[in-house]
């Protein structure tokens, strides 16, 4: 018996040595020094409130100045809170029964009051509705598309694929009368649908300008409201090249594309408000310990006129790793993790002004 | 007669086990090479992985098979599931980016009920092992057969 246990414990340790060995010849992003510094601001910004979510709220939906709009994992429903997170309410604003089962539980909702749009891009439909559940007006587009941004009551940004091409393209919705215009390429030409130049769109209503902010690398690219490229920027890192690539294979005949190795964000998270581009990033900067880059989450401003950086804000304390998104509106700038959400206050107009700001 | 058929038990769940997951993996063999790829631990090592962990589960099933190897196949086994539950754990707690999980009915399960099923699978190689090892088991296998 006693050769039996040592035999079983050396295996054990075996594996336990093979595994330290893989993570630590493992090529971890932030292990190394990534050539540039934060500045950070002078003070931390202040928490006003978290709340666990048990992973019940699947994104961020929208924000006014007094509520908080989320996803939920349940088809055609929002949760919402206010901003001192309270209390939580669910509401299904889907009355019709056919519409809803055309919608997976991955639906996108996006909440810009008084407009609801429920997004399913797999389905190349786009409806819309209200909080007194309105009968919905649903939009059919010819392609599938991946990010829909509601520009103003009649018209969105929406990032969809055009018949023929493997790539991905940026043009404006005009609900109004239907039409889909001013197509772009926003990002580099791509034959893998736009999956290595994948990003994040935001409309700032403040400035009437776009953003289109990569995943992948530090790219930025600042949109006039007609999606007329004004000027592309990159984020603080150093972050120039792909992070992914991708990769094309045949199952069961068909052709799946796929990030071929390890999924490594930048940025993995952005909006924007009152002229302020806020990028969550997950690259570490040469000022950041690994530890304190680990226990704390970081938000880099950036100036929507002209896409400089303004600044980062280092938000102390957060043991949560899955972020899912942000938004910000007035002085709260709100973060929705995997089982967490977190609203702080970044004070009105925090970096309109450049003159008050104090680094480190 | 027990003892014998603890080893038959313990041995045949582990043959369904490595049969169902090496021809799972081999039956989607591009989806599995491509998740292993995703995976920052052993991304580098995926080409040669995504051969190797099929192909070697199959022929671990087989060795369980036989009277002659079922020993070394179960203590096998067990470093695999050991080495399978530290990896979900690295994972979950030091990796970057999680990948899905592999494919088949077990794809279904997420990272963490992964690693429960692979510690219950561990407990299962340790009865058979232990049992194995415990005096006077050939007499009784040769005895009963």
């Amino acid at each position: 018996m006693k050769k039996v246990s040592a035999i079983l414990l050396g295996l054990l340790l075996g594996c336990v040595i093979i595994i330290a060995i893989l993570w630590w010849v493992m090529d971890a992003p932030n292990r190394k020094q990534n050539g540039f510094t934060r500045r950070f601001l002078t003070t931390d910004l202040p928490l006003i409130k978290s709340a666990q979510t048990d992973g019940n709220l699947r994104l961020l939906s929208g924000i006014s100045e007094s509520t908080i709009y989320y996803s939920t994992f349940k088809k055609g429903e929002i949760a919402y809170s206010d901003h001192n997170l309270t209390k939580f309410e669910r509401k299904e604003i889907l009355a019709d029964t056919i519409l809803l089962g055309k919608l997976k539980k991955s639906n996108e909702i996006i909440v810009d009051s008084p407009s609801i749009y429920l997004i399913q891009g797999s389905a190349k439909m786009i409806a819309k509705t209200d909080f007194q559940r309105s009968a919905p007006v649903v939009y059919k587009l010819q392609d599938l598309f991946t990010r829909v941004v509601p520009m103003s009551e009649n018209a969105l940004i929406v990032r969809k694929f055009k018949k023929g091409v493997l790539d991905q393209f940026l043009y404006k919705y005009d609900l109004k009368r239907d039409t889909v215009s001013n197509e772009r390429a926003a990002t580099a030409p791509s034959t893998d649908g736009g999956l290595m130049t994948g990003g994040m769109i935001s409309y700032d209503r403040a400035t009437h300008h776009g953003v289109y902010v990569h995943y992948y690398c530090n790219k930025l690219v600042l949109l006039d409201s007609n999606l007329n490229i004004i000027k592309t920027g990159a984020t603080i890192d150093t972050f120039s090249h792909y992070t992914i690539r991708s990769n094309k294979y045949q199952n069961n005949g068909k052709e799946i594309i796929n990030n071929a190795g390890p999924t490594r964000f930048v940025n993995r998270a952005s909006c924007v408000s009152n002229g302020i581009l806020y990028i969550y990033s997950e690259v570490r900067a040469n000022n950041e310990a690994i530890e304190e880059f680990y226990t704390n989450k970081r938000i880099d401003l950036y100036d929507m006129s002209d896409l400089q950086y303004k600044g980062s804000y280092r938000l102390k304390g957060v043991q949560q790793n899955k972020i899912r998104n942000i938004l910000a509106a007035g002085d709260h700038l709100v973060l929705l993790f995997a089982n967490q959400v977190r609203v702080y206050n970044i004070g009105t107009n925090a970096l309109a002004s450049n003159t008050n700001i104090k680094h480190q | 007669m027990l003892r014998k058929r603890i080893t038959d038990i313990t041995s045949s769940l582990f043959i369904l086990l490595w049969l169902y997951a090496g021809l799972s993996k081999l039956a989607e063999f591009e989806i599995f090479r491509n998740q292993l790829g995703k995976s920052p631990f052993i991304s580098t090592l995926a080409p040669i992985l995504a051969w190797a962990l099929p192909v070697g589960e199959i022929i671990l099933a087989f060795a369980l098979m036989r009277e002659k190897t079922v020993k070394i196949g179960l203590y096998v086994s067990f470093f695999l599931m050991c080495l399978f539950s530290i990896y979900i754990i690295a994972m979950l707690r030091f990796s970057y980016y999680t990948p899905c999980t592999c494919g088949g009915i077990i794809s279904r399960l997420d990272w963490r009920e992964h690693l429960w099923f692979n510690l219950g699978f561990v407990a299962i190689a340790l009865i058979g092992i232990i049992n194995l090892g415990l005096p006077g088991y050939k007499s009784k296998v040769l005895m009963s057969g």
